[in-house]
């Protein structure tokens, strides 16, 4: 399977204060197309700066990142903009959407964006709406974001995250803020996607999100401790509450 | 702990506090020092006046009254001083070697030996006495020149020179000293007397000037009433004197108060804008349980500290600003010395405003709730759609889309903005207009003179004896200017430039309706029917019986159209009927119009405004140009003006408004830079999430920088519309109250330059905008895509 994305002794530093906090410390790892992989670890232990230092967000101290063939690290600002416009995708855990635009605009607003999309507005409105059918939110398009719930919001931060079809999507936390339906409607979403041959790299502190996820990624103090490989998850819940207990006893020796 | 909360809120906001404070400083300085002007010189020229210890009445007669000897034994008159003078024409006079040629009128000499009333220096220092071979001169001596100290003032009469040192200017309460007047000069005793036996032959008038002390005016009045040729002046004429002095305090107030206004509008939007940030602060203090009215507390200290620091520096600031202002009039009137109380006063109330602002902006306090910290501002109610334009549909590039929409779905706030920027060019393009009809010809007309009029001669000493001779003919008798305008017309004719001559003059006199009386200054122009000039109401004056007058003259009066006013003319008493109403600055707009036959005591003449030429055809301004200078070399006479210059020698006021003007333009400039800068920042401030949100789909700085600053120039373009539909009606509302001030005006004409006011000014306002927006947003690159992570 091709390569999506590699680290090579990825290290990341910030300095507060005069104190230098070493937040990540030679990360080794590779992604492969078509993998769902889960990041987990205890809170400060660098997940979300693991995953916003892969996708170009933030600059490595140190190390090298090679996403579908390039180097980020030599890229200048406005190459890593172009970069993660064309071929990522990103799902936070606040849902963050433009409050001045509707829903399928915030949706289409990367496509518009980007150099490469050639096709017309109206084609690509027509996408976004074909997109959101998908994910089950077909009706919300012309709503503002405050008249939509949750997890609504966040399939439509899906949706946008798609909308360039990426090489790779990141997700921090994407269930966070969700109920247990929502979040179980999110992740079942972003199965779907990943069936469909989208790489997926998920920061989660939830079990039974991880649990969905084809392979962990155990981070404590700055380092990889542990992966854990659980193949592809074919859905049904006895399925998920057996890769739960598997999880969860690979965790606790993990010391989680 | 309030203390901890406030010091911390003032670092974390440090930025946005200090552009606070400068607004501040803004405001305080210019209500101080526009306030300050305003009343410095309307109450300072009654100041002036009791200062210089005016008289009551002053009398102007022929050499050879006695009148004064009749007024002391009137047991009403307390004092009367008399001052002797003499007048010499500028061709008797040459100012360090050079002939004196822009000056207008006929010169006054005085001696130090009695003073009427008190005189001061430049330095506004009383003068007790003239040095010998020196000189003390009112301002309108130096007309066109610039004298310094110990410049040498040669004086030729008959076959006699005197040199004389000039001292300095002389201020004086009791004489006009405006350009349109005859100048003073003041000397020694001694070179007075030897001057004035020297000037038996030379001089074109002696007179007199009463000064008198009295606690009847109407007695005084009455008992100078049957004497010849005299005039009479109350103080109510001596604050007319400092008319135009009094039209740049007016416009300087006009425009510093668009300037507060727009200030204060941008302070009372930041203040609610920070306040209704502080969601997340307050909601935690309310989940903590402080009670509302503590919240408020930390707010309105810190911004009641703001305004208090503020208003300090800017009362400080206020000092030279108001002295710079001040410097304009103070060529010409004593002032009491800096109004320190007037000035704390307007800065106070920067303070107080600043309280009510913030005092009202928290009351919203209330509202917000402990949740509100949770949920980030939300209470999950929406009334009314956000979005309103459709991205699919547009076909606006991404960042210009952007922008627009952006403007559009906060209404309310770029809607402040807007109306923030319009005052900012209409502050820049009002002082413009201003400036440019106070030195075109568009006021013409209030000075009595025929609209039509291309130019007039003022000079007395032309080269053709036959004019000349016409001139002295037509002081004389009330036919006399008949001869005047033939010998006029001749000359032009046979010079190759044909055309109308007219001649404007004037008379004061009292007048009575019912047990109303009032001073009234007469005018006829000849040889020009009264129909021929622009009345308010009613009709002209058409018939010797019949006149038009001002409306303040009326209100005087308490007369109307329709009614009879009873004037004494030369002894005789005359009946006019009010047949309509007209503008002038005229004698403060207490004016009539005569019909153009009309008979005036012509010894009383007190404002002569010279021969009117209107050249055959219709000359465009080069032309009319070439004329002026044609007949300046057929006349050997220097003072042939056109309507504009005529305009901007009377009034003076060129000069000072072109500096004013420059000077509102720099504050407009620095004003819009701190509200752009203000702005900017508080929406950097509250779109943080979205900002980052933006960078980490792949927006690149570029965009989110063109964003923020097209959004300040599409508002700034909209407001240069705006102010563009508005700038001339609202020009000639402004100077029609301002004239009004200073005469009895009911409506003016504007000139403009459209260059300056549709495009100059437009362009300063959208390059300033665009300029501070800019620099400003690039603030935004410090924030990371990854900030995605740490925003609340």
């Amino acid at each position: 399977m091709n390569t999506v994305l590699q680290t090579k002794g990825l290290c990341k530093t910030y300095i507060v204060n005069k104190r230098q906090n070493n937040v990540l410390k030679n990360i080794d790892l590779t992604i492969s197309e078509g993998e769902m992989v889960a990041i987990m670890g205890p809170s400060g232990s660098g997940k979300s700066t693991l995953l916003y230092c892969v996708s170009g967000m933030d600059r490595v101290t140190a190390g090298e990142v090679i996403f579908n063939g390039k180097e980020t690290a030599r890229l200048s600002d406005k190459s890593l903009s172009q970069l993660r416009l064309d071929e990522m995708g990103f799902i936070f855990q606040q849902m963050y959407m433009m409050k001045n635009l509707s829903v399928l605009d915030n949706i289409i607003l990367p496509a518009v964006k980007s150099k490469r999309n050639t096709e017309s507005r109206k084609a690509t409105e027509e996408r976004g709406r074909q997109l959101m059918r998908r994910l089950g939110i077909g009706d919300v398009g012309d709503n503002d974001i405050n008249e939509v719930s949750g997890g609504q919001l966040q399939r439509a931060c899906i949706c946008r995250s798609m909308i360039n079809s990426p090489k790779m999507i990141f997700a921090d936390e994407p269930t966070g803020a969700l109920n247990r339906s929502s979040s179980d409607e999110v992740m079942n979403e972003l199965l779907s996607l990943n069936r469909d041959g989208t790489t997926i790299m998920c920061v989660t502190h939830d079990p039974k999100v991880a649990a969905k996820c084809s392979r962990i990624l155990y981070i404590m103090d700055g380092g990889i401790m542990g992966e854990k490989e659980m193949g592809h998850f074919n859905g049904g819940d006895k399925e998920l509450r057996d890769r739960e207990r598997e999880l969860n006893n690979w965790l606790m020796e993990q010391g989680w | 702990m309030f203390w901890r909360i406030l010091k911390k809120d003032l670092k974390r906001k440090k930025t946005m506090n200090i552009i606070l404070l400068l607004f501040v400083i803004l405001c305080s300085m210019l209500a101080a020092a526009s306030l300050n002007n305003i009343v410095a010189v309307t109450g300072g020229i009654d100041y002036f006046i009791k200062t210089s210890d005016a008289p009551d009445v002053k009398i102007s007669m022929p050499f050879d009254q006695d009148l004064d000897k009749k007024l002391i034994a009137l047991p009403e008159v307390e004092k009367v001083k008399v001052e002797e003078g003499f007048y010499l024409t500028p061709d008797h006079f040459k100012l360090n070697g050079e002939k004196h040629k822009d000056l207008i009128n006929g010169t006054g000499f005085f001696s130090d030996k009695e003073f009427g009333c008190k005189y001061f220096d430049a330095e506004d220092r009383e003068i007790t006495g003239v040095p010998e071979e020196s000189f003390y001169c009112t301002k309108n001596f130096l007309q066109g020149v610039s004298l310094e100290k110990g410049d040498i003032l040669t004086v030729t009469i008959a076959e006699e020179t005197f040199s004389l040192r000039f001292e300095g200017i002389f201020k004086t309460a009791a004489h006009d000293t405006n350009n349109s007047s005859s100048p003073l000069i003041i000397l020694n005793g001694t070179d007075w007397d030897k001057m004035n036996k020297a000037s038996e032959s030379s001089a074109f008038m002696k007179e007199k000037t009463l000064y008198v002390k009295t606690n009847d005016i109407d007695a005084v009045t009455k008992a100078a009433g049957d004497t010849e040729g005299i005039s009479v002046y109350t103080k109510d004429h001596f604050s007319s004197y400092f008319m135009y002095d009094m039209i740049t305090a007016y416009i300087l107030l006009a425009v510093c108060i668009l300037l507060v206004i727009a200030a204060f509008v941008t302070l009372r939007f930041a203040i609610g804008f920070t306040i209704s940030e502080e969601f997340r602060e307050i909601g935690v203090m309310k989940a903590v349980g402080i009670q509302n009215g503590g919240i408020r507390s930390i707010y309105i200290t810190k911004y009641a500290a703001i305004a208090i620091i503020g208003s300090v520096i800017g009362y400080a600031g206020s000092i030279p600003l108001s002295s710079y202002l001040l410097k304009s009039v103070s060529r010409s009137i004593v002032f009491s010395g800096s109004n320190t109380m007037i000035g704390i006063a307007g800065s106070a109330a920067v303070i107080v405003l600043m309280l009510l602002f913030s005092y009202g902006c928290t009351r919203g306090i209330k509202k917000m709730s402990p949740i509100d910290a949770v949920r980030s501002g939300q209470t999950g109610e929406r009334f009314g759609k956000r979005s309103v334009m459709h991205l699919g549909r547009s076909k606006l590039p991404a960042t210009g889309f952007m922008a627009l929409n952006d403007v559009l779905s906060a209404p309310k706030q770029f809607s402040i903005i807007t109306v923030v920027f319009t005052l900012c060019v209409l502050m820049m393009t009002v002082m413009s207009n201003m400036a440019n009809t106070l030195s075109s010809d568009k006021p013409i007309f209030l000075f009595g003179i025929p609209v039509e009029t291309d130019a007039s001669i003022l000079d007395n000493e032309i080269n053709n004896d036959s004019i000349k001779q016409a001139m002295e003919e037509s002081m004389k008798t009330n036919d006399g200017w008949k001869s005047l305008v033939k010998e006029t017309e001749k000359m032009l004719e046979e010079n190759g430039i044909p055309g109308k001559a007219t001649i404007t003059m004037s008379c004061i006199y009292t007048t009575t309706h019912n047990n109303n009386n009032a001073g009234i200054s007469y005018l006829v122009t000849r040889n020009a029917p009264a129909d021929g000039f622009v009345y308010d109401a009613g009709s002209a004056p058409m018939k010797p019986d019949e006149a038009a007058l001002t409306s303040a003259a009326m209100e005087k009066l308490e007369a109307e159209i329709g009614d009879r006013i009873k004037v004494n003319i030369g002894g005789t008493e005359k009946e006019f009927i009010i047949t309509g109403t007209f503008s002038t600055f005229i004698n403060n707009g207490m004016a009539a119009r005569l019909c153009e036959d009309a008979e005036l005591n012509l010894e009383k003449i007190n404002n002569n405004m010279g021969v009117q030429i209107q050249f055959d055809g219709t000359p465009d301004k080069k032309q009319i140009e070439r004329n002026i200078e044609k007949l300046k070399e057929v006349t050997g006479g220097e003072k042939i003006y056109t309507n504009a210059k005529m305009v901007e020698t009377f009034t003076e006021m060129s000069d000072t408004l072109n500096s004013v003007k420059q000077m509102m333009m720099l504050m407009t400039v620095i004003v819009t830079a701190l509200i752009v800068i203000l702005m900017e920042r508080s929406f950097i401030s509250k779109e943080k999430s979205e900002i980052a949100l933006m960078k980490a789909v792949g927006f690149q700085n570029g965009s989110v920088i063109g964003q923020h600053t097209l959004r300040f120039v599409m508002t700034a373009v909209i407001a240069v519309i705006l102010a563009s539909v508005i700038v001339l009606p609202m020009s000639k509302a402004l100077l029609t109250f301002i004239f009004a001030q200073i005469g009895s005006v009911s409506s003016t004409g504007i000139a403009f330059d459209a260059v300056e006011i549709f495009a100059v000014c437009p362009a300063i306002l959208i390059g300033v905008a665009f300029i501070g927006t800019l620099l400003t947003a690039l603030y935004t690159k410090t924030i990371k895509a990854s900030d995605t992570a740490s925003i609340e």
